[in-house]
């Protein structure tokens, strides 16, 4: 027993220094690890970037540390760090992290370190400057002799041929002895149904609409949603920028398309789907008054209980309807 | 603007004319013939007029900006879309009237319905939009006791009709025994075999890379069902069954409501959702955070609670896309699993059958089986 | 010279037979089948006011019958323009009596085919956008091509060599028909007098014609197929389709003609004309294609059989030992193999014995384009339960519909258009007797 006591006592004492050591060296200089980090100005969209980071301890370089580089992004209202890129430190603590620069707005930057008292951050900024299209999509193979123009000279092979059979009677009327009048509509109508067909077909061929824009990000596009005529129609999204400082406007919006609001009024609340319009003149006098309309259900519109949309949510969805142009 | 259509048709008709005038006819078929000629034409100039819109003044860039006012110019001119539409309705003069005289005649609505570019993020640069479902956190809503709410979520957005199930969570054996989830919404194919064999072109792909159908246009064919490998295309066999607050919604392409008769729907990729700011129904109502959505162009996704770069985040959990050997080359990006990040054995099987809300239908409606 | 006339007035007499057929048979002929297109149309009414839910057709198996019959329509099709044309390029003297029947039918059968795609449109009021939008990549815009180009190239290549035909009809039926009959025989015959000019014109034009007419019969089918072939489904994503849609066509389209032969040979007394040498040749061209289709056949399962992917297993057992399996043995056993062996042994090889291996052959490639629009969309793309199909009674009403006013038109068609070519059964016959002077004028190939 006594022997055993010894021993945990030893142990203990033996312990202390290290703790002692480990509380010295560790806990002050918790946030005394120096991260420097060298990175460009500003950034191109496109452009491959390198940061160079390097850690220091007490000036001692910091070999084999975790770093990593993150920005805050925004998507679809969501906003947070996004890591692009991780490094490991080498012998003079310093590594180089390297990532190709796609968002326009992520200029909020930090380094990441992953020291053995947790993660260290260094905030800095960088500007970015508008680059060209990072993503295409591509589709089949591209042949460089295979065209619609095969098909356009096969149709006309045939057509000509069938129309010069047809034509080919046209002079089978005229030779007759008592020219017989009635008797040269019918050639000339096959002859001329022949040209139409044949006319329309390569009107199809040749007007063919575009299917596979996907394929050329950008180009001029002539499909869209007849709920947004009368808006020019920029993609706001939420940028981080906008994420930073909410408003009931901002929150509004989205619980204005969440709720299903969108559904029947249109995302510009103005063509009126159940209710019509519901900006403008339309648009609700006082909160109090959309927060009865919500509830109830007037005309046909299905009721919203305090489970769904609760009186301060309907506040911002008052406040976004305020900022909507009349009938825009 | 001469284009090659252009020549052809004048060509064709002048050598038509050129027929009629040797062959020294009667005034009848002249005129017949002539008719003929001219129905010809139609497809000429409405293709014209609603693709190209005003030309004068010069290069690609111009033309953009000019098909963007368009619809301005129809609103400042006073006159609601609704009003425009009551005076279409008014009579077939209208139609013919170009639209110099005031009343929009259809022409003028494609071009508005015409106007809008691809959605641009900040930069101008177009969004690319994709998706990641993580199937480590998809137990097909079976800890919830509802049907997977992905699903539910999208029906209620889209007054999707019964028994359509846009995003719809299969329950695939696995190889080593036990069953997955894989919620499936529309892949977003870059090389869509639907859009490919669309005899109308009703179905297309977006310059912002997803596939939509516009169902002012589709014809019924079903060739895009047959085509599709991933069995994510929809048909309205009868009247649809939907409530009926959604015969009053305003139709657009990329929202798919109030549903056609004899049209085919599908996933839309809420374009919509995301251009307001919000994310698409089955990302907000996924309660596992399963679902990711995002743009490829910035390289960043979301699920509604953290934010990753699209490209590492897929790449660092190993993701594969459906049937990829393909060549359809999907938006739609799956992380392997079962469930098992949220608690889910691969032994409990079955999920929970989709059930329609609506509590009313719009007369007439019909239901049928998938 | 005088047997030469005593035959040429018969023949005369038996090809203006026709238009005056009568009789209570033939009344109720055109009745009943007059009937069935109306009920038809009823049916077709109930479904354009109810949508395609008035068919069986769901999201998973989204083509059914009307497909089918859309694919069977065009392949018989090729009975006559194909046979006719291949025939005449080949200058077989044979080939006279039976070309303007083969003709009559490939111009029949294509409307009704082409009234099929419609039928199975969700939209039909929408058609026009095929001409507004259409998409020139998509395999339905080909086909819409090539059937708009084979219909036109085939009514024109049954009318040209019918026109010295139609002015026998001008100039025989005068007070014999109605008058509206006889203004349709002046206004077709163009003034037809047989004289050195218009036979020229007539030859040449039959020249461009039937070398024209057989690489667009050949692409109509193939494309048809490609309506199949070019979509990623596994039983569809096969590089044979196209071959084994043409031979199939020209196998169910000789069957037809065979059938349509016989009928018309009793009934309007062809029996001169219509000779057992006729379906002797037309039954080797069926056992020679039946043999193809053998071939297509084993080409087609044991090579997707010896990979079997998962989705093939599927397919496979499903059409020989499951739902189809019943359909495909018939098909093999007695649409191919039967109909082979009956023309393989003298004894079979009657015209009664030739016709009940076509009406086989016509079932069965029926069958055929069934199982491969239905069990092919029936095999899951995704984990899910394989769905079913039963055509309900308004897909059963209109194709009844399709093949009565199929046979309807062609009663039609003989009742008002000579079904002999008579000015080339006559030519063949005096080049045969007598002058070289008229071979000349015979359009060579």
């Amino acid at each position: 027993m006594s022997t055993c006591n010894a021993k945990k006592a030893l142990a203990v004492l033996a312990t202390l220094p290290l703790v002692l050591l480990l509380t010295v060296f560790v806990s002050p200089a918790a946030g005394a690890s120096n991260i420097e980090v060298q990175a460009p100005d500003q950034v191109t969209v496109g452009e491959s970037v390198t940061v160079t980071v390097t850690v220091t301890n007490a000036g001692e370089p910091v070999v084999g540390g975790e770093v990593a580089l993150a920005f805050v992004g925004g998507v679809g209202g969501e906003s947070g760090w996004v890591v692009v890129a991780t490094a490991t430190t080498d012998a003079t603590g310093s590594a180089s992290l390297e990532y190709l620069q796609r968002a326009l707005d992520a200029t909020r930057m930090r380094v990441e370190y992953f020291g053995p008292d947790g993660q260290e951050n260094t905030e800095f900024n960088i500007v970015i400057v508008d680059g060209p299209q990072l993503h295409q999509s591509d589709a089949g193979a591209d042949i460089p002799i295979l065209g619609v123009w095969w098909l356009v000279v096969v149709l006309a092979v045939v057509w000509v041929l069938i129309g010069l059979a047809a034509w080919r009677l046209l002079s089978i009327p005229r030779s007759t002895r008592p020219a017989a009048r009635l008797a040269r509509f019918v050639p000339r109508l096959m002859v001329g149904f022949i040209i139409f067909t044949a006319v329309g077909m390569f009107v199809v061929i040749l007007t063919k609409p575009e299917s596979h824009a996907n394929l050329d990000p950008g180009q001029e596009f002539d499909r869209t949603p007849r709920a947004l005529v009368g808006q020019v129609y920029e993609y706001p999204g939420l940028t981080a920028g906008d994420l930073a400082q909410t408003s009931n406007e901002l929150d509004g919006r989205q619980l204005y398309v969440q709720a299903g609001c969108a559904s029947c009024h249109s995302v510009g609340g103005d063509v009126g789907a159940v209710g019509g319009s519901i900006v403008g003149e339309d648009a609700p006098r006082s909160v109090q008054s959309l927060i009865d309309e919500i509830r109830e259900g007037p005309k046909g519109m299905p009721a919203f209980s305090e489970g769904t949309l609760t009186e301060a949510e309907i506040e911002k969805i008052f406040d976004y309807l305020q900022t909507l142009p009349a009938n825009s | 603007m001469i284009q090659p259509k252009t020549v052809a048709f004048l060509g064709a008709a002048g050598l038509t004319l050129a027929l009629l005038a040797a062959s020294r006819s009667g005034p009848v078929p002249t005129l017949l013939l002539g008719v003929l000629v001219v129905l010809g034409a139609v497809p000429v100039y409405l293709r014209r007029s609603f693709s190209a819109a005003p030309v004068e003044g010069g290069g690609p860039g111009d033309d953009n900006t000019a098909l963007r006012e368009t619809p301005v110019e129809l609103s400042s001119g006073g006159s609601s879309r609704r009003e425009a539409l009551k005076r279409l309705s008014m009579g077939g003069a209208a139609l013919a009237i170009p639209a110099a005289v005031g009343a929009p005649t259809v022409i003028d609505m494609w071009k508005a319905k015409a106007s809008d570019g691809p959605a641009t993020g900040p930069s101008g640069r177009t969004r690319q939009w994709g998706m990641i479902i993580d199937l480590r956190r998809c137990d097909g809503c079976q800890s919830q006791g509802t049907a997977p709410q992905c699903t539910l979520a999208c029906i209620e957005g889209h007054f999707a009709p019964e028994p359509m199930e846009w995003i719809e969570a299969y329950e695939a054996e696995m190889a080593g025994g036990g069953t997955q989830f894989i919620p499936t919404p529309c892949q977003q194919c870059q090389n869509p075999p639907c859009v490919s064999v669309c005899p109308v072109t009703a179905t297309f792909s977006t310059p912002e890379g997803t596939v939509l159908i516009d169902q002012d246009r589709c014809i019924g064919c079903r060739m895009c069902m047959a085509a599709c490998p991933y069995d994510r295309r929809f048909f309205n066999w009868g009247d649809p069954p939907i409530p009926p607050e959604a015969m009053l919604a305003d139709y657009s392409v990329e929202h798919q409501a109030p549903a056609k008769k004899g049209t085919v729907m599908k996933c839309d990729f809420c374009p919509e959702m995301a251009r307001a700011g919000t994310l698409p129904y089955c990302v907000q109502a996924c309660p596992n955070d399963a679902i990711y959505y995002g743009d490829l162009e910035e390289d960043i996704a979301t699920n509604g609670r953290e934010v990753v770069a699209f490209s590492t985040y897929i790449a660092d959990n190993n993701s594969y896309r459906l049937k990829e050997e393909l060549g359809t080359q999907p938006r739609v990006h799956y992380i392997p699993g079962h469930g098992e990040l949220v608690g889910r054995d691969r032994f409990t099987e079955g999920r929970i059958a989709t059930r329609w809300p609506w509590v009313e239908r719009v007369k007439g409606a019909v239901t049928w089986r998938r | 010279m005088a047997a030469l006339t005593t035959w040429e007035s018969t023949l005369k007499e038996r090809a203006l037979a026709p238009t005056q057929a009568s009789g209570r048979l033939y009344t109720a002929w055109l009745a009943g089948l007059g009937l069935v297109v109306a009920w038809g149309f009823v049916a077709y009414i109930y479904q354009w006011r109810n949508g395609l839910y008035a068919t069986d057709m769901r999201d998973r198996i989204s083509w059914g019958l009307y497909i089918s019959a859309f694919v069977f329509f065009i392949g018989i099709s090729h009975a006559g323009t194909l046979i006719s044309a291949i025939l005449r390029a080949s200058n077989a003297g044979w080939r006279s009596p039976i070309t303007r029947i083969a003709e009559s039918i490939t111009v029949v059968s294509l409307i009704s085919g082409a009234l099929f795609v419609i039928v199975d449109m969700g939209r039909p009021d929408r058609l026009y956008q095929f001409w507004l939008n259409g998409n020139w990549q998509s395999p339905l815009m080909w086909d819409m091509m090539a059937i708009t180009i084979y219909l036109t190239a085939s009514v024109v290549y049954l009318y040209v060599p019918m026109i010295p035909d139609l002015a026998m009809f001008r100039d025989n039926l005068e007070g014999r028909v109605s008058r509206f009959q006889m203004w349709l025989y002046q206004s077709l015959a163009i003034g037809w007098d047989n004289n050195e000019t218009q036979r020229r014109s007539l030859a040449k034009s039959i020249t461009v014609l039937m070398v024209l007419i057989i690489p667009i019969a050949v692409s109509v089918h193939t494309v048809v197929s490609w309506i199949f072939a070019m979509t990623l489904r596994v039983s569809w994503n096969s590089t044979i389709f196209g071959f084994f849609f043409v031979s199939g066509a020209i196998y169910s389209g000789v069957a037809t003609l065979i059938i349509v032969l016989a009928v018309m040979r009793r009934i309007y007394h062809l029996e001169e004309y219509i000779t057992p040498t006729h379906f002797k040749y037309l039954s080797y061209l069926l056992a020679t294609m039946s043999l193809v289709m053998i071939y297509g056949n084993a080409s087609e399962y044991i090579t997707k059989g010896f990979k079997m992917t998962e989705e093939d297993r599927f397919a496979f057992e499903q059409l020989f030992a499951g739902d189809f399996a019943s359909m495909y043995w018939f098909y093999f056993f007695g649409g191919l193999v039967l109909p082979a062996l009956i023309v393989a042994f003298k004894p079979t090889r009657t015209i009664v014995g030739v016709v009940i291996a076509s009406v086989f052959v016509d079932i069965a490639m029926f069958i055929e384009r069934y199982f491969i629009v239905v069990a092919g969309l029936r095999v899951p793309t995704m984990p899910y339960e394989p769905s079913s199909y039963s055509p309900t009674w308004v897909e059963w009403s209109i194709l009844a519909s399709g093949f009565a006013g199929f046979m309807l038109l062609l009663t039609l068609f003989a009742r008002f258009f000579p079904i002999l070519a008579v000015w080339e059964m006559t030519e063949e016959r005096t080049s045969d007797q007598t002058s070289q002077h008229d071979r000349e004028l015979e359009p060579a190939p």
